[in-house]
């Protein structure tokens, strides 16, 4: 249990994962800041239809899209859209471009693929193993460090159960082969790790909980440490005691009034007490250390500066009950 | 609101308001991205209902276990129970409240159950190769799922009010369309050629589509594998031999969607980066033809009302604001603070942070008030809560300040 984490940068894809709203983009966006400014190559990987993080870092951007660009020195970004990747996937497998064209352009093409289920994810993983695989022209990886923005969905990790799934389900071809290629990148604890992403709010927690329970059983990929985000400050008693204390005698000039900053503060203190015991949930059901994250005060918006705070998702995980245990000792 | 605005409806059939709603409607949905608190005002809205006698549920999807505890759900399937009123305001007794929990993980294998018309069919489904896999991923099925839920709660007649907190979903439509995109599936054209019993499954039958299809075949089985597409067109026949009662289904489930006696409330997060989706939501609703009733704008952040936020973020008042600063960490020295100046920061951040979220509530709710200017919507704001739900008395205090944070 107190064994130290292998640091993230160590990996070779990093998937962050987590319930829409409990901000996965943010933390996606960081990391991959974080590495560049460590001196890596990075890609950043959005597999949302709707682009988000690109406006992280540009004013009014336009659309990655398929064939993505440099956002930084050392960033690259792409939206992965399957209809593109498959495309993509098909041409390299055919060699047959003009045909191949016709035939996934076409109309029954289109209904095949809504009928097929799971080709969307599996293309997806596809396309970050062959990203992960390639190299320059001097033999080295293309990008040390690939930071996907895995899908939201309310189905969990199930994408990434699909390599294996295929597998049984097509059982001969390229496909299968490929596919379990796939798997084998998703099952590699040297290369591959899942980061979930929560908040420390009771459903996300649960649902944080149920997550690393399947990442563990169903899906067998390594996961070190999760990432709570926009933890509260937590005033202490002092502070409280000063600001309710009538005869303080406090005048404020720009500050709202002491009563009104008194009950600014007690709210803060009950939902740091809530955040406390939801973040120490998280760690002892998953037996995971966390890594805290303030809410960014800056805001996440291009030119807000939030940049400066991405070195803080690289942080050494810690264990919350001996934060604990270290408090009462003190 | 007015009881006279009754019967005055926008063209998009908009109800007049909650309590309308709550008086009169049949099927109140409870839209909104995740993270919102639906599932709390789902439950608020229905227990008021019901203390005003009309026979409710509430159809809930994943409540927080204080909440759960609240409705008595826990250890509960999806069998709709009564709520028990333990009397911490004074009020024991039993209201006409019923809870159910919709499957949080509806699976398909529920519908086949329901759908397939003899044993040997449902056998063939479920035995499927690629049913067995995949099922879970095809489109819309988990949405129909728990629609298919609220078409029996309605249809069973034991109750004036169904009021249904809709699951989690990445985009809005996923969803409200969920019926329309299974009824269209099953209706296309690769489907339907699939299972045409005269062209028995596997590829021959694609030669009668001539010289594109059967290319395209080809191509599929050369990456795929031999075998993949007898276990697809397998699939495929099997979920098909199950159209009629789809097509049954999902037709009720879209009338009651869109019916007279249906409203809508839209539930929608105050804090940044929440708003995009509740104004995604408003499109699909509209798109839809959904009647609203309401916006609900929930957990407000506490802020003074007297001091206008925006206006305190402005830059300009550094040196008062270090002033201030100083001021504190003297009379935090004075009562043996330990550390001052790391508490005087603090209180700067909470400060910040609360005017900060203030703003962009108030900024995300002028947005949404010009998207439904002109239209009967009522708006309602409710605070962030510190603390766990406390009971049925808690919730009943959220309905409460529901309606005593209505604005025009």
């Amino acid at each position: 249990m107190t064994a130290p984490v292998r640091p993230l940068l160590d990996h070779r894809l990093i998937i962050v994962t987590g319930k829409g709203g409990v901000g996965k983009t943010t933390v996606a966006c960081l990391l991959a800041e974080a590495a560049r400014r460590e001196g890596q190559r990075v890609l950043l990987a959005e597999t949302d239809p709707i682009e988000s993080a690109a406006a992280r870092f540009e004013r009014d951007p336009d659309l990655l899209g398929y064939e993505g660009r440099t956002l930084r020195p050392d960033l690259d970004a792409i939206r992965i859209d399957p209809h593109e990747a498959l495309a993509h996937y098909v041409r390299l497998q055919t060699r047959l471009g003009l045909v191949t064209d016709r035939i996934l352009g076409s109309e029954t093409f289109r209904q095949l693929l809504e009928a097929a289920p799971g080709w969307r994810e599996l293309i997806l993983l596809g396309k970050l193993w062959h990203v992960e695989q390639s190299t320059d022209r001097r033999g080295r990886p293309t990008y040390d460090l690939i930071v996907v923005d895995a899908p939201a969905t309310g189905h969990g990790l199930t994408f990434l159960d699909v390599p294996r799934v295929a597998q049984q389900t097509v059982r001969a071809g390229p496909l299968a082969r490929h596919a379990g290629w796939v798997e084998a990148l998703v099952h590699d604890r040297e290369r591959t790790v899942l980061l979930p992403v929560t908040l420390p709010e009771e459903l996300p927690v649960r649902e944080t909980i149920e997550l690393v329970a399947r990442a563990r059983s169903d899906i067998d990929i390594g996961v070190d440490r999760i990432v709570v985000n926009r933890c509260p400050p937590a005033p202490t008693d002092a502070l409280r005691d000063v600001l309710a204390n009538p005869s303080a005698d406090l005048d404020f000039e720009a500050w709202p009034s002491r009563t009104a900053l008194s009950g600014l503060v007690e709210h803060a203190h009950a939902r740091a007490t809530l955040a406390a015991r939801e973040r120490e949930r998280v760690s002892a059901a998953c037996d995971l250390p966390v890594v805290d994250l303030p809410v960014l005060a800056l805001g996440a918006e291009a030119g807000s500066g939030w940049e400066t705070e991405a070195h803080r998702v690289l942080d050494e995980p810690v264990w919350p009950e001996a934060d604990r245990a270290g408090a009462s000792a003190a | 609101m007015s009881r006279a605005n009754k019967g005055a409806r926008g063209n998009r059939r908009d109800g007049v308001g909650l309590e309308e709603a709550l008086e009169s409607a049949r099927v109140l949905i409870c839209a909104g991205t995740g993270g919102v608190g639906k599932t709390t005002v789902a439950a608020a809205l229905a227990l008021r209902a019901a203390r005003a006698g009309r026979r409710t549920l509430v159809l809930t999807i994943d409540p927080a276990r204080r909440l759960a505890d609240a409705l008595g759900l826990e250890g509960l399937g999806s069998d709709p129970a009564p709520v028990v009123i333990a009397g911490t305001d004074g009020q024991t007794g039993s209201i006409p409240l019923d809870a159910m929990m919709l499957d949080p993980k509806p699976t398909f294998d529920g519908l086949v159950e329901r759908l397939a018309p003899d044993a040997a069919t449902r056998a063939r489904v479920l035995e499927n190769r690629i049913y067995r896999h995949l099922s879970e991923a095809l489109a819309g099925s988990a949405e129909y799922a728990a629609l298919e839920q609220v078409r029996e709660a309605v249809e069973s007649g034991r109750y004036d009010l169904v009021v249904v907190d809709t699951p989690p979903a990445s985009h809005a439509l996923d969803f409200l369309s969920a019926p329309r995109r299974l009824r269209e599936f099953l209706e296309g054209r690769f489907v339907q050629a699939l299972v045409r019993p005269a062209m028995s499954a596997s590829r021959f039958g694609f030669k009668v589509f001539g010289q594109s299809l059967h290319r395209m075949m080809g191509l599929v089985e050369r990456i795929a594998g031999v075998g993949f597409l007898d276990d697809l067109s397998e699939f495929l026949s099997a979920v098909s031999s199950l159209t009629d009662g789809f097509q049954a289904g999902t037709s009720r489930v879209e009338e009651i969607l869109v019916g007279d006696d249906t409203r809508f409330v839209l539930v929608g997060g105050a804090r940044s980066g929440q708003e995009p989706g509740t104004l995604e939501f408003l499109d699909a609703l509209d798109e839809l033809g959904a009647p609203l009733s309401a916006v609900v704008l929930n957990r407000i952040r506490p802020w003074p009302d007297e001091v206008d936020a925006t206006e305190w973020l402005s830059p300009g008042d550094d040196q008062a604001i270090a002033r201030d600063r100083a001021r504190l960490a003297d009379a935090l020295a004075r009562t043996g603070g330990d550390d001052a100046e790391r508490d005087a920061a603090m209180l700067d951040e909470i400060v910040r942070e609360a005017a900060t979220a203030r703003r962009d509530a108030e900024e995300t709710r002028r947005r949404i008030a010009r998207r439904v200017a002109g239209r009967d919507v009522g708006f309602h704001l409710v605070a962030e809560r510190d603390r766990d739900i406390d009971g049925l008395a808690g919730l009943q205090r959220i309905g409460e300040e529901l309606f005593d944070g209505a604005q025009a």
